[in-house]
C-alpha cells in the first residue's frame, strides 16, 4: 500500500492506520482476496448464519464501539473536509494495492 | 540488510533446540577501491574515455579509461555479479555467516570461530586477489556489536535469539540536519528533493508502520519541480519524520513461532437498499491461541455522511478501507500477542 489518497476520509483513514501501526509497532501485511473467496463477505452484508455454524465467536459489539470511536477520531481529522470526498477524486485515489 | 537479518533468523533456527547458545559477533569487510580493481578488457577499454581539463596546459586532455568506472550504469550491474560470486563462495566454499552489500560484507560467527571465520574471509579475498581494508577506521575485529549499511547490528541479545537493527547515530544526524535546513530556508529545489528523499527512504526502512513513508511523500511535488517553498502541512510532516527517526526504538530481528493473525474483512454499500445500506464483516483467526471471532455490524446515517455519501456515487471504497482499519484496531485489541500479523481484504482495484 501507498499509505496515502487524495481522497481525504481515505487519507486519514490510511493515517489512523499508520497510526496504530507505529504505535504497536508492527507491520500488517496487506493483500486483496476476491470476493467469491471471502468467508467475511456474509458477515458484512449481515448474514452470519455460517460462521454462528463454525463456531466462530461473535464481537459484533465491540465492533460497533471501536467503529464509533474510530468515526468520532476522522471526524476530529478531517474537520470541515468531512464529507467533502468527490467522485472525481474518487477516481484518482492513490491508495493502491501495489 | 534484509539477506543479513533473514541470515540471522536462519542461524537461529537451525541453533535452536541444537546448541545451547545461538551467541553471535560480527564484524565488516570493505572491499578497497572496489570498482578500481576490475580491470576493463579491449573492447571495454576501446569505448571508455574522461576528458579532463588540464590547467597547466591550458586544454582538455583525453584519458582511456583501464577500469570499472565509477557512475556508469553498467559498471553496477557488472561489480554486483562479481561481489555475488564472492558470497556465493565465501558461503558454499568456506561455510561462512555473510551477506553483503556492493563492496561491503557483513559477517556473523560464534564467538568460539570467530578467529576462523575472521582468516577463512581474509584467505578467500587474498586467493581471489582482491584488496580489501586491512587497518584504520573501517577495519575492526568481530564484536558483539557491527556497524555496516548505514546501521548498526546490536547482537548481545543474540544468546535469546534476538538482534536489534537501528540506524546509526550519524545517519540520524545527517537526515535531521538537512531537514533542520530546508524548514530554516523555506524551501527546497529539485536536486536537494532527490537527495534528502534518498536519505530519508533508508533510513524509514529502520522504522516501524507506515508513517514515515507518508512523510516522505510530502516532498513529491518538489521532485518534479510543482513548487519549491515549504508550506506549513509540508514542515509539519518533515518534523514528524525527525521525531520519528529521534524517538525510533530498534528493530528486532527474532526467532518467532510461526503463528499468525489473520484478519479478513470486506464491506457492502447498496444505497437503494431497504435494511443495509453500508456493512462492514471481518472475521479473525489467531493460530496461537485458538481465537475465533467475527464482526458484522453497519454505519450509521452520519457516518456514511462522513465519507462523503452525499456527494459521491456510492462509498464501497471508503466502507472497505474503514473495515480495514476497524479490522486491524480490533485485532490489535484481541490478539496482542507478537506474531505475524495478515489482512485480506476485498477491494475494488481503483481504490485503497
Amino acid at each position: 500500500m501507498k499509505g496515502s489518497s487524495e481522497n481525504h476520509a481515505v487519507d486519514v483513514m490510511a493515517q489512523i492506520f499508520a497510526e496504530v501501526e507505529t504505535h504497536v509497532k508492527t507491520l500488517c501485511w496487506l493483500a486483496r482476496v476476491s470476493s467469491f473467496s471471502n468467508i467475511a463477505d456474509a458477515p458484512s452484508r449481515g448474514d452470519c448464519s455460517l460462521l454462528k455454524r463454525l463456531q466462530f465467536r461473535d464481537f459484533s459489539l465491540d465492533a460497533t464501539a471501536c467503529l464509533e470511536n474510530i468515526c468520532t477520531s476522522m471526524e476530529a481529522k478531517l474537520g470541515r473536509e468531512a464529507g467533502r470526498a468527490k467522485p472525481k477524486e474518487l477516481k484518482q485515489s492513490a491508495l493502491q494495492i501495489a | 540488510m534484509d539477506v543479513a537479518c533473514a541470515v540471522l533468523v536462519q542461524w537461529f533456527a537451525c541453533a535452536k533446540g541444537i546448541s545451547p547458545d545461538p551467541t553471535l559477533l560480527g564484524t565488516t569487510f570493505d572491499l578497497s577501491s572496489a570498482y578500481r580493481q576490475v580491470g576493463l578488457n579491449k573492447h571495454g577499454r576501446d569505448v571508455i574515455y574522461i576528458r579532463v581539463y588540464n590547467p597547466e596546459k591550458g586544454c582538455m586532455m583525453v584519458f582511456q579509461v583501464q577500469v570499472l568506472p565509477f557512475g556508469a550504469i553498467k559498471s553496477v550491474h557488472s561489480f554486483l555479479r562479481l561481489a555475488r560470486a564472492i558470497r556465493w563462495l565465501g558461503t558454499v566454499g568456506c561455510s561462512l555467516l555473510w551477506s553483503s552489500f556492493f563492496d561491503d560484507y557483513i559477517v556473523f560467527s560464534p564467538p568460539a570461530l570467530a578467529r576462523s571465520s575472521e582468516l577463512s574471509a581474509i584467505a578467500l579475498f587474498k586467493l581471489l586477489g582482491w584488496l580489501f581494508v586491512e587497518d584504520g577506521r573501517k577495519c575492526k575485529p568481530f564484536a558483539s556489536t557491527c556497524e555496516a549499511l548505514g546501521v548498526i547490528f546490536d547482537l548481545p541479545e543474540s544468546c535469546n535469539f534476538t538482534c536489534k537493527v537501528t540506524n546509526t547515530a550519524s545517519r540520524i544526524e545527517e537526515a535531521c540536519l538537512e531537514i533542520q535546513r530546508v524548514l530554516s530556508s523555506g524551501s527546497i529545489s529539485q536536486v536537494e528533493t532527490q537527495k534528502l528523499r534518498g536519505r530519508m527512504q533508508f533510513a524509514e526502512s529502520q522504522i516501524y508502520g507506515r508513517t514515515g513513508k507518508r512523510c516522505i511523500a510530502c516532498l513529491k511535488d518538489f521532485a518534479s519541480r510543482k513548487r519549491s517553498r515549504i508550506t506549513q502541512r509540508d514542515a509539519l510532516f518533515l518534523k514528524l519524520f525527525v521525531s520519528l527517526l529521534t524517538s525510533d526504538e530498534p528493530r528486532e530481528t527474532s526467532l518467532e513461532d510461526d503463528t499468525s493473525v489473520v484478519m479478513i474483512t470486506d464491506a457492502c454499500y447498496e444505497r437503494d437498499s431497504r435494511d443495509l445500506i453500508c456493512g462492514l464483516g471481518g472475521v479473525l483467526v489467531d493460530s496461537a491461541n485458538g481465537l475465533k471471532l467475527f464482526f458484522s455490524c453497519q454505519l450509521t446515517e452520519s457516518q456514511c455522511t462522513m465519507l462523503g455519501e452525499l456527494q459521491a456515487k456510492k462509498i464501497i471504497f471508503e466502507a472497505e478501507t474503514l473495515c480495514a482499519l476497524l479490522a486491524y484496531s480490533l485485532g490489535r485489541i484481541f490478539s496482542p500477542n507478537e506474531c505475524a500479523f495478515f489482512m485480506l481484504i476485498t477491494r475494488e482495484q481503483s481504490s485503497a
